[in-house]
């Protein structure tokens, strides 16, 4: 009788401790969240702040939330990286003022690094009874170089870009979250000014190439001038020869109207690694011909449109017309520069 | 030693350590809660999205889709059947404070690709204002698409010499049933919105480029094309790339040395076969020119005196038209009516 009396009144003592413990399990979790609201920034100065903290933390997470931002994908977004993140600054101070609409409130940052001090406006709008900082990041565009590599801070980024970018040498953007920078190992620039209409342009240093990479670029137009002497047309597409179609043979007659056109590399040129410009102005490196090599044009070809004759025409490797591009210590890699030579044969003795 | 583990081990001990095990688990479950935010309902749109797509159903995907895509886009591909479902859905997550953006990565064999998805319409009834990838394809040689093993050729490309077509969100396989796109030499991407459309030559062009038995077969077809053309006993054999028809007159030919009339026993020949390359920019290059010779007899023109016509022709393939169809066989047309291609005889 006993026994019966005491189960249930004893699995009753045990659920009853078991709710008591479910329920302070989860009375221990009100102050966690009373601790994670408090947390929470209540002003935009305070927001601006947190953000500032977490970019510098390198916590891209955490700061894109305080933001209203399309983070950025793909290519743009290759320095929204923990290492393209430099932490030799702090915020200094934030003051907050009215903004253009009621519902938005201007602050001004003011940073310090060891270079001196920066400024920049933020605009932090409500919506949602939620602060946002709206877009905060600042679109840098780097320009056309020869060095297949981006530096910025401690974060490089490799260009896979295809022929035709590396020939035109078009400049390439990217987004950056604010701070201090240091492009390519340079001075430190600080980005502070998301609303600027002026996007800053970074040049690359000129890139100077290891022995082993002008090494590589005898090789890479040999191969080059192999490829091109596959075509049987009088201008080959990206090749460091051609001609107009005016001829002088080593007879030292003119032809025109030439027709079965046919190259053939009589001596490879010596080439050289030379400063210059691509075809938007950009300083690049150019193949240069310390000895210019020379091929052979072989055709046929008239002077009076009335009889065609075989000929055969001395020619020599032309002009700048590849882009040399550098990539790492030991690569290289050419790209047309967008200009046919005109013509390399007249005049080649 | 058992008598002591044992003794520990009583029930009502035992129930204690159940007890605390059930606190920490309670704990560990409920704190992810409290301290995120949930997932918004954009997320949940953008994820409901990419699985309707990668289960194949366009309609349900379709549910989703709000009203303010490029309208002159190609959306023939918008189909179940030009959908494949090798890829993952990797993550679908509001990375800053607004909920209309959503960003989401999408993977395949170790490649992946990431977008930010804009939402439009109200709280209650949001959609994707930007669900389709545009793919850019210009006329030449790789205008007919075969996209996950659908042909398809873009509307428009005549008319504009370059159409957009609009894509789902996925894993596309280019070409996959040409023999030249099989192994090393096959083209696939994965496809997610983005702000710019994407150029075809820009997923596909180095990879066609480099591949030598796609230029063998384009060379094989060209030369069994000119030769049924050199079949043809006419001056200027319908939609072939070369002509010794005469400038001035349909009735009269001209081998580039004379204009002949009253002609014979016309006949062309192969002399040269042109070689043609697909470059990068998913363009024709011609790597050596080809050449046609033609023989028979007419009449001269203004002489009058009977002559053997013997000309040599350009093959012009500035007028032609390259098309790889289904199958994987080079279709070739060649555009104008072609005067006399033939600058000089055979001299």
């Amino acid at each position: 009788m006993s026994t019966t009396e005491t189960q249930p009144s004893r699995a009753r003592r045990e659920a009853m401790r078991t709710g008591w413990i479910v329920v302070l399990s989860l009375l221990t979790l009100i102050p966690l969240g009373v601790w994670k609201e408090a947390r929470e920034p209540d002003s935009p100065a305070e927001l601006v702040e947190a953000f500032f903290q977490a970019v510098r933390e390198k916590d891209l997470d955490e700061a894109f939330s305080y933001t209203d931002a399309a983070v950025p994908v793909g290519e743009a977004a290759a320095f929204l990286h923990p290492d393209a993140i430099g932490d030799d600054w702090e915020v200094l101070e934030t003051t907050e003022s009215e903004g253009e609409y009621s519902s938005e409130t201007d602050v001004r940052v003011t940073i310090g690094h060891p270079d001196g001090i920066a400024e920049g406006r933020y605009v932090v709008s409500e919506f949602d009874d939620e602060l946002h900082i709206e877009n905060p990041l600042q679109q840098v565009s780097f320009a056309g170089s020869s060095q297949l590599e981006i530096q910025v801070n401690d974060h490089v980024v490799e260009l896979h870009p295809t022929e035709q970018v590396l020939a035109a040498g078009q400049s390439r953007q990217y987004e950056l979250l604010p701070g201090v920078y240091r492009f390519f190992g340079g001075e430190a620039v600080a980005l502070l000014d998301p609303e600027t209409a002026d996007m800053p342009i970074i040049r690359p240093p000129r890139p100077e190439p290891t022995p082993e990479q002008v090494e590589a670029v005898q090789a890479a137009v040999d191969d080059r001038i192999d490829a091109c002497v596959e075509y049987k047309t009088a201008a080959p597409p990206g090749c460091p020869f051609s001609t107009d179609g005016y001829v002088d043979t080593t007879e030292r007659e003119r032809l025109e109207a030439i027709e079965d056109v046919a190259w053939t590399v009589s001596e490879y040129p010596e080439v050289s690694v030379v400063p210059g410009v691509d075809l938007w102005g950009q300083p690049a490196l150019l193949v240069g011909y310390a000895e210019p090599g020379r091929l052979e044009l072989n055709g046929t070809g008239s002077s009076d449109y009335e009889h065609w004759k075989e000929f055969t025409a001395a020619c020599r490797f032309g002009g700048e017309e590849l882009v040399v591009l550098l990539r790492g210590d030991d690569e290289v890699e050419l790209a047309p520069i967008g200009v046919q030579e005109t013509d390399t044969c007249r005049g080649t003795e | 030693m058992y008598q002591r583990v044992s003794n520990w081990a009583r029930p009502r001990r035992w129930s204690i350590l159940g007890e605390a095990v059930l606190a920490a688990l309670l704990a560990l479950v409920s704190w992810p809660i409290i301290a995120s935010d949930g997932e918004t309902e954009g997320v949940e749109l953008v994820t409901a999205y990419l699985e309707a797509l990668r289960e194949g159903d366009v309609e349900e995907a379709k549910s989703y889709i709000g009203s303010s895509q490029y309208p002159d886009a190609d959306e023939s591909l918008l189909t179940e059947e030009a959908l494949s479902s090798d890829w993952e859905i990797e993550s679908v997550e509001q990375r800053s404070s607004y909920q209309w953006y959503v960003h989401a990565v999408i993977g395949s064999g170790g490649r992946t690709a990431e977008t930010v998805f804009h939402l439009e319409g109200t709280e209650d009834e949001l959609r994707i204002a930007n669900p389709y990838v545009y793919l850019v394809v210009n006329q030449g040689p790789l205008q007919t698409l075969e996209l996950n093993g659908r042909w398809h050729s873009p509307r428009g490309l005549e008319e504009n010499g370059t159409a957009q077509v609009a894509l789902f969100p996925g894993s596309y396989d280019l070409f996959e049933d040409v023999p030249g796109f099989s192994g090393e030499h096959a083209v696939s991407f994965l496809a997610m919105p983005e702000d710019q459309p994407i150029q075809l030559a820009r997923v596909a062009g180095e990879a066609i480029a480099g591949n030598t038995e796609l230029e063998e077969q384009l060379n094989a077809d060209l030369a069994a094309w000119i030769d049924f053309c050199a079949q043809s006993e006419e001056a200027a054999p319908e939609g072939c790339p070369f002509s010794a028809q005469s400038y001035y007159s349909t009735d009269m030919v001209d081998d580039g040395l004379h204009e002949f009339e009253e002609v014979q026993d016309l006949a062309w020949a192969v002399d040269a076969y042109p070689h043609l390359r697909i470059g990068s920019d998913l363009a024709l290059d011609t790597v050596a020119p080809g050449w046609m010779t033609l023989s028979g007899s007419g009449v001269v023109e203004f002489e009058g005196t009977t002559a053997s016509l013997n000309g040599r022709c350009k093959i012009v393939m500035s007028s032609v038209e390259v098309t790889l169809l289904a199958g994987g066989q080079f279709e070739f047309a060649s555009l104008e009516g072609l005067t006399s291609t033939c600058a000089r005889g055979l001299t």
